[in-house]
């Protein structure tokens, strides 16, 4: 068992809007070890993307964003560190990669000048050696003729090698923990494969822990030693990625492997799952995803499921795990 | 979700419009300068027919008089109530800007409509003329054509729009091009629509919030222009009174009877205040971002 | 061979775009066919053309060369009435949901927009009658009743999509083409829509342009296949032929860069280099500077398109 950098405990993020509380996050915890790759696997509205901006302090607290919970790095819970102690961790320790690289680059600074920011920034080398190190490490992510494209801008560079200069930009710090966020949807599928292979590598060379957020299971099954499933902003699967493909427990997640198509797929008609993604500021009492499940039973809809533990590492948030509830269930269906 | 339902099984719901008077509304400076607006035009519409006096009417007792019990806000150099006076100036004020605003708006719509729909030679055509007419003089122009055409309440509005319709040409056609690209109007060319039911029906409609935003602030403006006019002695033929000839004529009395200034120069000053709020409060419930 | 009823013929489409002094060739030389009641997948990433051949087909955007036989007439020759009026039996949705619907209508004057428009034809429609049209198309989409005086903001993605569909076929059109219609919407609702797509396809016997860059989708709902780069054509073919034995170098390397759900964790394994400028085409062939088997003929004669084995078409040196 690797030592844990990254543990968050019952994490909530709630927006209050003019119309009602958005609860964009609510209570999810999990660990992560020292070069674990984990990803959080979500649809729109599951709050994977709001999890992780919340751990990095992105969000402006306030009267309309509260943020609780604690999340503990290297034993120290971030959302209780001043600003400075934060400024230092970002880009040093814990970097993050975003979607899309388009408008993640200031587009009148030189990558080159860009790149190098987080080692000036945090003291790491001075100008001279920052500059060897970005031009080596523009190589290394695949950009040709490093030490002209250094003074380039991002306008000059296609999307691929705008994410691959982003990337660079995540790693010069050699930061313990890297977040990326949906960091290959906006291009496409061959530039996808890649920068999720860049990353990989960069990975495997460094020992760097990963937290990969996607909607794609494809995508987080191969590159991901464990999963987590959100939806409305809770947990409602987790476990080693190898458990979970072969074993998908929760109803949603099962549903959601059943509706992605996949090639080589023989199947004449997907399995959707019915219904809409749901309103985040109305999620019903119990379980949020009983209005759209399958094998809904009455006490889904009362109360929100515990979490149970069915294997090694492998845990659901879902009533039909509870064995006692068995006989509930004869007793739900019969009322 | 728990909405209202009607007879016939369908959910109630609220259109951008009521969205927009929604977000308007809740903004409350925005909202009581509405009312104040509203609060103005009842006053130039209704105070002169309540009235006993007319604005005409010469006082020869009352010259120069301070506000009192028969005057309300005392009374200029010829013995006229003040009040009605500015009641009036209020009315014509109202008329300048809503008029040219209308001028502005009718051709603006058209020549920036048909530049930004059609596109290439057309556009580049048209895109000059508005170019041209950004570089007029447009005081200058105002005062030719006010006394080539006379000096009426209509010359002088007709004018002012007349000259100043460039920007609203020249947002019109940026809305429209940038709404032309627009899925949902290429959807309108595949099931069939004509250009004129395009531009009319779909591209139009959704261009009308920066068009209403610049419309409530050409109504300050066609106001200060014709004011403009008035300090020089070429706007609103006296005796028909307008804020300008006030207090060009209130000028002189500064020291000695202040009212004579004062009252022009603050009811001039709270409509154009009242209007720069409308529009502002216009622009944010306008604004995507704001709503929710 | 079971006599085929073509509905749509395209021959030799191409689209130029002048910039400057440099040509912009945004679709050379694609010709396809498309059978009655069938999908045509066309395949591609970005700067491939396939947005732009099906708005070629359709005549929304005129072509620079090339024509379109669809249900037997010459699309592109027709006097002005008649086009209008086959215009009518094509129809599109569009990729993002939200912005293909008119914004400021509400739904029910969304579907009811095409009877509007075409009045003339259709025959003016009373509000009564429109309404019990639009309801029905509602239901047919599994779009709730309750919905009718709703405005497009209001509905979620997957439901604003299935509007879509149900505008687009007020007026029963005989071809569809479906521009990335799931691809903005979550997995789950993708996978209603694509069920939607298929069920009315049985149902009103619709032909359909399905253009997608996600090669599964294409796959599970397509009967032929159609892969471009770079506005030409590389490969055509049926679906389960093309996905079994791919010939062209770079739908080779397309299959083999789409991420498996696996068990044991995966390499990825994507194609050298990017794609290159559009105004600046490699001679040649243009996927010659990323293809791993290219020749120096690749890089100097640009291959042909042809038959290389019973129904598959594919434009490579290797097969020539």
């Amino acid at each position: 068992m690797s030592e844990t950098i990254l543990e968050v405990k019952n994490l909530r993020t709630y927006f209050t809007r003019k119309d009602g509380v958005v609860k964009a996050v609510d209570g999810i915890s999990y660990t992560l070890g020292r070069g674990e790759t984990l990803a959080i696997v979500g649809e729109s509205g599951s709050g994977k993307s709001v999890s992780v901006t919340s751990i990095m302090g992105l969000i402006r607290t306030g009267r309309h964003a509260r943020v609780q919970g604690e999340a503990v790095f290297k034993g120290r819970d971030l959302f209780r560190l001043s600003n400075r102690e934060l400024f230092n961790i970002r880009g040093n320790e814990i970097s993050m990669v975003f979607q899309d690289p388009m408008s993640s680059l200031n587009p009148t600074m030189k990558i080159g000048e860009q790149i190098i920011e987080p080692l000036l920034w945090h003291k790491k080398a001075s100008r001279a050696e920052a500059k060897k190190l970005g031009i080596k490490l523009l190589e290394e992510v695949g950009i040709p003729s490093p030490e002209t494209r250094f003074n380039n801008y991002p306008f000059e560079f296609s999307g691929g090698m705008r994410q691959r200069v982003m990337i660079a930009m995540a790693i010069i710090a050699n930061p313990d923990l890297l977040i990326a966020d949906e960091p290959t949807t906006a291009l496409d599928v061959t530039v996808q494969a890649q920068i999720l292979s860049l990353i990989q590598e960069m990975q495997k060379k460094k020992n760097t822990s990963i937290i990969l957020i996607t909607h794609d299971l494809a995508v987080a099954s191969s590159f991901c030693s464990r999963v987590i499933v959100m939806y409305a902003g809770r947990v409602m699967e987790e476990g080693h990625m190898a458990d979970f493909i072969r074993d998908p427990v929760h109803p949603y997640a099962q549903g959601l492997l059943n509706s992605t198509p996949v090639l080589g797929d023989a199947r004449e008609r997907l399995e959707a799952i019915a219904g809409q993604p749901p309103n985040l500021k109305k999620v019903p009492e119990g379980c949020p995803f009983a209005p759209r499940c399958k094998k809904c039973m009455a006490i889904c809809r009362r109360e929100a499921p515990p979490g149970t533990l069915i294997g090694p590492g492998h845990k659901a948030y879902c009533w039909l795990c509870v064995d006692d509830m068995q006989q509930g269930r004869e007793v739900a269906e019969n009322a | 979700m728990a909405k209202q339902k009607t007879a016939d099984g369908h959910m109630k719901s609220r259109s951008h419009t009521m969205t927009i008077l929604a977000q308007y509304f809740s903004n409350k400076a925005a909202a009581f300068c509405a009312g104040v607006i509203v609060v103005l035009v009842l006053m130039a519409i209704f105070v002169p027919v309540f009235s006993p006096y007319s604005y005409e009417d010469v006082d020869y007792t009352a010259l120069y008089a301070t506000p009192n019990a028969q005057h309300w806000l005392g009374c200029d150099a010829a013995g006229r109530d003040m009040l009605m006076l500015l009641c009036y100036s209020l009315r014509n004020a109202l008329i300048v800007g809503i008029g040219a605003c209308a001028v502005q708006f009718v051709i603006g719509l058209l020549l920036g409509g048909i530049s930004g729909y059609c596109g290439g030679r057309i556009d580049n055509l048209l895109s000059r003329v508005i170019d041209i007419m950004y570089g007029f003089p447009t005081f200058l122009f105002n005062l030719i054509l006010v006394l080539l055409l006379g000096r009426s309440l209509f010359t002088i509005f007709f004018a002012i729009g007349l000259t100043s319709w460039a920007p609203m040409a020249r947002l019109v056609r940026s809305q429209v091009i940038t709404v032309k690209q627009s899925d949902y109007v290429e959807a309108g060319h595949a099931l069939g629509a004509s250009n004129t039911r395009i531009l009319l029906h779909y591209i139009l409609p959704n261009c009308l919030g920066p068009i209403v935003i610049c419309l409530s602030q050409g109504i300050p403006a066609a106001m200060f222009a014709e004011s403009g006019m008035s300090l020089i002695g070429l706007g609103i033929l006296p005796p028909m009174p307008s804020w300008g000839g006030l207090i060009t004529t209130g000028q002189q009395f500064i020291l000695s009877y202040p009212h004579m200034i004062l009252f022009p120069a603050l009811s001039f000053a709270i409509t154009i205040l009242a209007f720069s709020y409308v529009g502002d409060g216009l622009r944010d419930a306008f604004d995507p971002r704001q709503i929710g | 061979m079971p006599d085929k009823e073509i509905i749509m013929r395209a021959e030799h489409l191409s689209k130029y775009f002048r910039a400057g002094r440099q040509t912009l060739k945004a679709v050379d030389d694609v010709s396809f066919e498309l059978e009655h009641g069938t999908t045509l997948g066309l395949v591609g990433e970005s700067g491939s053309g396939k947005s732009t051949l099906a708005r070629l087909a359709l005549n929304l955007i005129p072509a620079t060369l090339g024509s379109v036989e669809f249900m037997g007439r010459n699309f592109f020759k027709l006097p002005r009435e008649e086009k209008r009026r086959l215009r009518r039996e094509m129809q599109i949705i569009f990729q993002n949901p939200y912005l293909s619907l008119f914004p400021h209508m509400s739904i029910r004057s969304n579907i009811a927009e095409p009877f509007i428009v075409n009045r003339k034809e259709v025959g003016r429609l009373s509000n009564k009658e429109l309404d019990e049209r639009v309801e029905e198309l509602m239901a047919l989409v599994g779009v709730p009743k309750e919905y009718f005086n709703v405005y497009p903001h209001e509905l979620s993605g997957g439901q604003q999509q299935r509007v879509g569909i149900a505008r687009a076929l007020a007026l029963n059109p005989k071809l569809l083409v479906c521009d990335e219609p799931v691809s903005s919407l979550d997995v789950s609702i993708q996978a209603q829509i694509l069920n939607l797509l298929q069920d009315l396809q049985q149902e009103k016997e619709l032909s359909y342009i399905f253009i997608a860059h996600n090669l599964a989708v294409v796959e599970h709902i397509s009967s032929h296949v159609a892969v471009m780069y770079l506005g030409t054509l590389v490969e055509y073919t049926d679906t389960h032929e093309l996905y079994s034995h791919p010939l062209h170098p770079y739908t080779q390397a397309l299959m083999a860069s789409v991420p498996q759900i696996s068990v044991s964790g995966a390499e990825f394994h994507g194609m050298e280099g990017e794609i290159p400028s559009p105004l600046n085409p490699p001679k040649g062939c243009r996927f010659c500077t990323r293809c791993t088997k290219a020749t120096q003929r690749c890089h100097e004669e640009p291959p042909s398109y042809k038959e290389v084995s019973p129904g598959h078409f594919t434009a490579c040196h290797l097969y020539e």
